[in-house]
């Protein structure tokens, strides 16, 4: 561990001797926050960061403040410093940030930078102490899409309807842009290969739009609600003009290459999700498709379109206040046309770069007020999502991924 | 105070629920328009999706930060242990969504808390109110 890192254990521990884990308030402002502090491991494969060797570059740490103006306006802030790997690197970000009229129980509007209501938990992906997990199911929230799944600069409308003996509906709908990072390299790598042949650092991205729109309904049957998202999002890649280049030789130059552009457009994200708790026990299942569309704007080639897959069910058990326990098991194909790797493997490359099914076990300790710890422990077989290799030969098929975090929070 | 008492008793009456010992009761202030509650309109209260009274004022809840009376009043109107309570305001808190019910630290203050405010709604247990009022039972 380095030494900022340890300085930073250091003042959160003396932090939690100096003040209890409770929100501050000054005046008409209520302040929040939180700082975690992860471990990732992999016995083979770089997953998420440098995990083979095993990495400290997994850490969030938040704070925010909101007021309520009147009985119905309230306005808040978070900003957010995060980084896994080589995204995000503790930059300090507006997380969201939004003002909220609340008209009616049935009808509210926010305006500002929300977060995208995508599947159960999305909205609180960054924020550790929500849940048992230390990782969410990735194959629904992957995490090197986080920047793209995050959140939207526009507005939204939201509300819960009572439904009389159908027991009762929330929904949110939420519609905008936003500004993608294309820093972290496997993000990069990912949309740069929309515009094969040009540098990947020279690629930049625009969200054009994101609108995503959410309905749970609470069930009459005690404890369960089931959800569905459909979502739609196009993102424009664009790759600078590369001027002609002399070399050492008059009579020899490089040809350039005029400046290209690409878009994707996810025609269709499709979340049903479904929970049931009864009294300390929580079982989870989500199942997503996502159905894409990338036009490369070069006269005689398709649009080419593909789909992916995923889903996995979960389970959470309270045994004590201090101790809780998460199982899950994940399964995600990037090509569901291609589940069994067949395309792939014909074009030389691993089949099992076709899939990646997860399972995963998790103990969760809530030792005092505001701290909570986590071990967790994954069984993987494939590499679907596993970016960062010079040679996919390199891979392995069955690996496992070792995670610990420690969270506080006021 | 015997507006409250009355209104308490008229809650209990329309729940079907006698006053056992240390069972929980929901309290409110006697400027609360409602005279009777359904266990669903209870649990929008307390999970921030009611949040007015019929005549539009603001509903006020009011929570035990932790203790018995509170995992009983969770476990019998919300099905929540206090560790999804709990994640479930830290949810609100840290998307923007909402901010969490005002919390007291014992029964004496919710008492006196929900007294002295507007549209406030609060719950304790039995033996908390049989230590502080006389309470009359209705066959």
């Amino acid at each position: 561990m380095d030494t900022a890192k340890a300085l930073l254990l250091g003042a959160l521990v003396a932090s939690s001797w100096c003040r209890p884990a409770q929100a501050f308030t000054l005046g008409q402002l209520d302040v929040h926050g939180f700082i975690s502090q992860g471990y990732l491991k992999t016995s083979h494969n770089n997953y998420l960061a440098k995990t083979e060797d095993g990495t400290t570059e997994f850490n969030e740490a938040a704070v925010n403040v909101s007021s309520e103006l009147s009985d119905k306006l309230r306005v808040g802030i978070q900003i957010l410093a995060r980084d896994l790997g080589d995204d995000g690197n503790d930059q300090v970000k507006l997380d969201w940030g939004f003002a909220d009229y609340r008209w009616r129980d049935e009808l509210g509007v926010r305006i500002g930078k929300i977060k995208r209501p995508l599947g159960l938990y999305n909205e609180g992906r960054d924020v550790d102490m929500l849940r048992t997990s230390i990782l969410l199911p990735q194959s629904i929230y992957h995490e090197e899409l986080r920047e793209v799944m995050n959140a939207a600069k526009g507005g939204g409308v939201y509300g819960t309807i009572p439904a009389g003996r159908l027991g009762g509906f929330d929904y949110q709908h939420v519609y905008g842009s936003s500004d993608v990072d294309l820093e972290p390299v496997n993000l990069r790598n990912q949309f740069a290969a929309v515009v094969p042949g040009v540098p990947p650092g020279t690629v930049s991205m625009d969200v054009r739009y994101t609108d995503t729109t959410t309905i749970v309904w609470r069930t009459p049957l005690k404890g369960l609600r089931l959800g569905v998202t459909y979502a739609r999002s196009r993102y424009d890649v664009h790759a600078p003009a590369v001027p002609e280049t002399a070399t050492s030789d008059p009579a020899v130059t490089i040809p350039g290459q005029a400046a290209r552009k690409a878009r994707i457009d996810v025609a269709s994200h499709v979340i049903a999700s479904a929970e049931y708790r009864c009294q300390d026990l929580t079982l989870t299942a989500e199942y997503v498709e996502q159905d894409n569309e990338i036009d490369l704007f070069l006269t005689g080639y398709p649009k080419i379109t593909y789909g992916t897959r995923g889903c996995y069910g979960g389970l959470d058990y309270r045994f004590t206040p201090w101790l809780a326990v998460g199982s899950s098991y994940s399964v995600y194909y990037p090509n569901r046309k291609d589940r069994h790797g067949h395309d792939l493997a014909a074009r030389g490359l691993p089949d099992f770069k076709a899939w990646q099914k997860d399972a995963c076990l998790t103990f969760r300790f809530d030792p005092v007020p505001g701290w909570v710890i986590k071990l967790e422990g994954h069984r993987i077989n494939g590499a679907a999502q596993v970016f960062d290799y010079d040679d996919p030969r390199e891979l392995e098929k069955v690996w496992n991924l070792f995670a610990a975090k420690i969270t506080y929070n006021f | 105070m015997k507006k409250t008492i009355l209104l308490l008793l008229t809650i209990l009456l329309t729940s079907g629920a006698s006053i056992q010992a240390g069972s929980i009761i929901i309290i409110a202030n006697q400027d609360v328009p409602a005279g009777e509650l359904s266990f669903d309109q209870v649990q929008r209260i307390f999970l921030g999706k009611m949040t007015t009274w019929s005549d539009g004022r603001k509903i006020v809840p009011i929570c035990l930060k932790g203790g018995a009376t509170h995992a009983a009043f969770l476990r019998k109107y919300l099905d929540m242990n206090p560790s999804q309570f709990d994640i479930f305001w830290k949810q609100a808190v840290f998307t923007g969504t909402g901010r969490p019910p005002k919390t007291l630290a014992n029964e004496t203050d919710v008492i006196q808390t929900v007294k002295g405010l507007s549209g406030s709604i609060g719950y304790i247990d039995s033996d908390t109110l049989r230590g502080t009022l006389r309470i009359i039972e209705v066959n």
